[in-house]
């Protein structure tokens, strides 16, 4: 290693420790409560975000349409097969057995 | 039998995971609570990347912008780690700002060449240590990190003077590992050609 090099490796070793030693600034409560204020002032400029009791609602809803769909769909379904199957029993009825008796 | 204070009832401090699900549900005043605690880790933070006299401005940033992006706060880190990623970014964007405005970078003085020498010339680790905690070893860190782009300053800081791994700095910067692992060379690379031409335009150099 020359001469040259340990110079700058001596140099960059005293920068990281002045990095490091570095100290933060003691912040007031005022700063604090600056944050604070700002972010009520943000949350009213904000849309909603869907927490809480709307989300509930309108999920609940959501699940709500979703089971009167599927039933709705079952009922119909339902009630349009028997009615179906009478017909076709009473042809077959009508097919097999005589109409008068001999 | 009196009454002692190990008797009372004692109420556990909630922790930053019920702060923020109160958060979260609309009682926006507990951020109040996760400001106190991790105001000191923040502004460790913030100092050691930004002038002195902004420090408690880009702090306060990173709050806002914690509270504005806690729904992006996916709980697979601590809130520490999530919010220290804020404020590195936070200070990564102060410096592009002011790359914007293309502030001049002063020259250093006679008394920054007399450190330098002070530094070269230390002959025990107490006299280098007392050197490095002087106000002239952060003016010429700072003379040097502001010649460099802000990716590379972000990136330098990160890895050689904090010593984080490339895996974490990656993650509080968002980009990907080989991109700190590139940069990083090439921003030591850069610190140290600023610092030998320095070296050399006074005359020291004895290669």
């Amino acid at each position: 290693m020359t001469a040259h090099d340990e110079n700058m490796r001596k140099l960059e070793r005293a920068l990281t420790e002045a990095h490091r030693a570095r100290h933060a600034p003691l912040l007031g409560q005022g700063w604090a409560e600056q944050i604070m204020r700002d972010i009520h002032h943000a949350r009213v400029l904000q849309p909603k975000p869907p927490h809480g009791v709307e989300h509930l609602v309108w999920q609940t809803a959501a699940i709500a349409a979703a089971l009167a769909l599927i039933v709705t769909v079952s009922v119909v379904a339902w009630s349009q097969t028997p009615s179906k199957d009478g017909i076709g029993l009473l042809t077959e009825e009508f097919e097999s057995a005589p109409l008068f008796f001999e | 039998m009196p009454i002692t204070d190990e008797s009372l009832p004692v109420q556990a401090r909630p922790d930053d995971e019920e702060l923020l699900r109160r958060i979260q549900l609309g009682d926006i005043d507990q951020f109040a609570e996760i400001i106190n605690r991790h105001r000191r880790h923040v502004t460790r933070i913030v100092c050691r990347r930004v002038p002195a006299d902004r420090v408690d401005e880009v702090a306060h940033d990173v709050f806002v912008k914690a509270y504005v992006g806690l729904a992006q706060f996916s709980r697979s880190v601590a809130f520490e780690h999530w919010i220290a990623g804020i404020a590195v970014r936070t200070c990564y964007d102060f410096w592009r700002m002011r790359k914007r405005e293309a502030l001049p970078v002063s020259a250093l003085t006679a008394e920054h060449q007399q450190w330098m020498d002070r530094v070269l010339a230390a002959e025990s680790d107490n006299q280098f240590s007392e050197e490095a905690r002087r106000r002239e070893a952060t003016e010429v860190l700072e003379w040097a990190l502001k010649q460099l782009s802000p990716e590379n300053r972000a990136v330098l800081t990160l890895v050689y003077l904090d010593e984080y791994s490339v895996r974490e700095a990656a993650q509080l910067l968002g980009w990907s590992m080989i991109n700190v692992k590139v940069r990083a060379h090439r921003a030591r690379h850069a610190l140290r050609t600023i610092l030998a031409n320095h070296h050399r335009e006074h005359g020291h150099d004895s290669t």
